[in-house]
């Protein structure tokens, strides 16, 4: 289990990070979500002990956390970083790096063909870095998280780069290490994508978690959605009885709430909507971008 | 551990600089071997049965020309004679004894002969204010190593040996020279950037589970290693341009060490196998200095140019204390730059120069390791602050 206990850091008047706490649980992959400059990277470098926080404290299991340099090394062992692609070395070959984070987490390089091979990177792993493309860099990276095989995984954009092939791919590796039991946090901005495979998503806003949305929870909760434009949503709003638990997000969706609702009064909300002419009616749990739409879009 | 230790070598190996510097050196040693060995002249050449013969006819000429006119002109030329053809004869009977005993006489009557009371000219030099001084030096040391060669009982010599020029002998004299400089300097620009490298990779370097005094101690390992593999492969090739002409030499030739005793000053002589063995712990000492220091600055400056500077400036420290003969009134010469210069050291010249009779292994050693072991403290204490050890 990773604990984020009552983490804060400012630099000088800015207020990044204001008494954050996160739990997360073995077999969780936790996104965190939140425009540029809004504090992601800097809670994964306080995770990492990049960066030491004004306050508060990063405990792994209960026992270890960074406070001697004895236990720093105990839990670094058990946590990795994606590197960030500018930071391999271009003289060296992707096996290097990989042998390099195998070895040095697991005193063996078995695994690391089989990773290359998964991640389709037989190709190219055996020449220099400084020869390779954005996003054969960027798979490398997660290559490296899969060869140091730690149980807590960071990674700041780790889809970066990557066509739309190499995003299935590594979605599909993301979920299988979910199942290994490995706790992941993800920074990232492919909201869509993250709704594959993140449990949880952190919307980090003014130094704290704004909102945390359940993926389980949301596959029970349903809406009929439908984008409407504001004004129209108001006169909408005093001419019919919206149902509980209605939301309207980022002044454009509206969301109607099926938990409840029978097939019948589905039926007659679809046709209202159509009948006023809004075409592009859907039915689907609200989305992490519906979210980042909600929480950032007026800022 | 063994995987920091690959990947570090793996860069120290795969760096521009350190290719340059590798293949430089080796040109330069190539260099050396085959165009500037051949053409050292030894102060005191072997002088061969030919050219005893034609010593011989060149002194009986003198004779035959000033007969009775000039007494002591003939009686230094039949001196030589005399001293010329007991070389001969024990040229010719294998007796290394009775030939260097000849030699040191005839040397001596050649310089009397030449130059009388006046110095030898080849001791005049622009940087040279003391030219009697560096003679007697010289001269005593050339008497004090052929009778070492019989005293204690070396039994490989040949014409080269007597010239230095064999392989280890030849490296014997680099060292006294200034070869621990140039190797030193080499030592330097290997390290200068072994910390800084990792400055665009911190996200790699910084999330390793290895302890940052780990990682420093393998920096320094790496560094190490790809010096003295530089030296090895420099060696190989000294080996092989001047091993043919001179033969490879011998560890239990018979080397000097001079200092002071209370009868004054002397030459002690040892196995030059010891001497090197000396010279490779002082090598050592000093490299492990410089490595050990450049990584501290690395932390604490983070700039490759001032750890540059800062290397390089320290190896010439000691020209800012040294002065001729100040070893009589101070202990200056004991601050560690001084036993950067390792061969002369080792051989004494620097007790001379100094007037000193403390510069020798053992307080270089002492010396060397004080200045080692206050870096570590330092290196110690710069690592707990988190802030100044990032890349």
């Amino acid at each position: 289990m990773l604990q984020i206990k009552n983490v804060s850091q400012s630099f000088g008047d800015n207020v990044v990070l204001d008494d954050v706490s996160i739990v997360i649980t073995k077999g969780e992959i936790i996104g965190l979500v939140a425009p540029n400059g809004t504090g992601k990277t800097t809670l994964l470098n306080i995770i990492m002990n990049f960066l030491s926080p004004d306050s508060g404290e990063v405990t792994y299991n209960e026992k270890l956390d960074y406070s001697t340099k004895k236990k720093e090394i105990q839990m670094r062992r058990h946590l990795s970083f994606l590197p960030e692609i500018d930071d391999l070395y271009g003289e060296l070959t992707g096996m290097e790096h990989l042998n390099y984070y195998a070895r040095l987490w697991n005193q063996s390089t078995k695994e690391v063909q089989p990773i290359v091979d998964r991640l389709n990177m037989a190709h190219y792993v055996k020449n220099p870095v400084k020869t390779y493309s954005l996003g054969m860099r960027q798979r490398l990276c997660f290559a490296l998280l899969l060869a140091a095989d730690t149980d807590v995984m960071l990674m700041d954009e780790v889809m970066n780069g990557l066509d739309p092939d190499n995003v299935d791919l590594l979605t599909s590796e993301l979920i299988k290490l979910k199942e290994q039991g490995k706790i992941i946090l993800i920074a990232s901005h492919l909201l869509n994508n993250l709704d594959l495979y993140a449990d949880r998503v952190l919307f980090l806003k003014d130094g704290q978690v704004a909102l945390e949305t359940h993926n389980s929870e949301q596959k029970k909760e349903l809406y009929l959605k439908v984008l409407i434009p504001e004004k129209e949503y108001e006169l909408l709003k005093t001419e019919n009885q919206l149902p509980e638990g209605a939301r309207y997000i980022a002044s454009a969706l509206l969301c109607l709430p099926l938990t409840g609702m029978n097939s019948t009064e589905v039926g007659k909300w679809t046709s209202f909507f159509y009948s006023k002419g809004y075409t592009e009616t859907t039915i689907g749990k609200i989305g992490s971008s519906e979210w980042y739409n909600e929480l950032y879009t007026n800022d | 551990m063994q995987a920091q230790f690959t990947l570090e070598w793996l860069l120290f190996t795969r760096n521009i600089k350190n290719r340059i510097l590798f293949i430089l050196f080796l040109l330069a040693v190539l260099y050396y071997g085959l165009i500037i060995a051949p053409q050292y002249r030894p102060l005191y050449s072997f002088t061969d049965e030919e050219g005893l013969t034609e010593r011989i006819e060149e002194q009986q000429t003198v004779i035959d020309q000033y007969g009775t006119d000039r007494p002591r002109t003939t009686e230094s030329a039949r001196m030589i004679i005399q001293f010329s053809e007991n070389q001969l004869e024990a040229l010719e009977q294998d007796d290394w004894q009775s030939y260097f005993e000849a030699t040191i006489n005839a040397n001596r009557e050649i310089r009397i002969a030449r130059y009388g009371n006046a110095v030898d000219p080849r001791f005049f030099d622009i940087d040279e204010p003391y030219p009697e001084q560096e003679e007697a030096f010289w001269t005593r040391h050339m008497r004090y190593r052929y009778t070492s060669y019989w005293a204690d009982d070396f039994e490989g010599v040949t014409p080269a040996v007597v010239e230095e020029r064999t392989v280890l002998q030849t490296l014997h004299r680099l060292l006294q020279d200034n070869l621990p400089f140039i190797l030193l300097i080499v030592l330097v620009l290997f390290s200068v950037d072994s910390l800084t490298r990792n400055k665009g990779h911190a996200t790699l370097f910084n999330s390793t589970p290895i302890a940052f005094g780990k990682v420093l101690w393998i920096k320094t390992a790496v560094c190490l290693s790809g010096f003295f593999l530089t030296l090895l492969a420099g060696f190989f090739v000294l080996a092989l341009t001047l091993g043919p002409r001179y033969g490879m030499g011998s560890l239990s030739i018979p080397v000097l060490s001079f200092s002071f005793d209370l009868r004054g000053s002397t030459y002690e002589s040892l196995s030059l196998g010891l001497w090197l063995g000396q010279a490779l712990v002082l090598l050592l000492l000093s490299s492990l200095i410089l490595i050990r220091g450049i990584l501290l600055f690395s932390v604490l400056i983070k700039q490759e140019l001032f750890n540059l500077v800062i290397g390089i400036s320290v190896l010439f420290t000691e020209s800012l204390y040294y002065s001729r003969g100040i070893g009589y009134f101070s202990d200056i010469g004991l601050l560690p730059p001084t036993f950067f210069s390792i061969g002369s050291v080792l051989s004494g010249y620097h007790n001379f120069l100094y007037n000193s009779r403390d510069l020798h292994f053992l307080n270089g050693v002492l010396s060397l390791g004080a200045a080692w072991l206050i870096i570590e403290v330092l290196i110690l204490i710069t690592i707990q602050f988190k802030r100044l050890r990032k890349v």
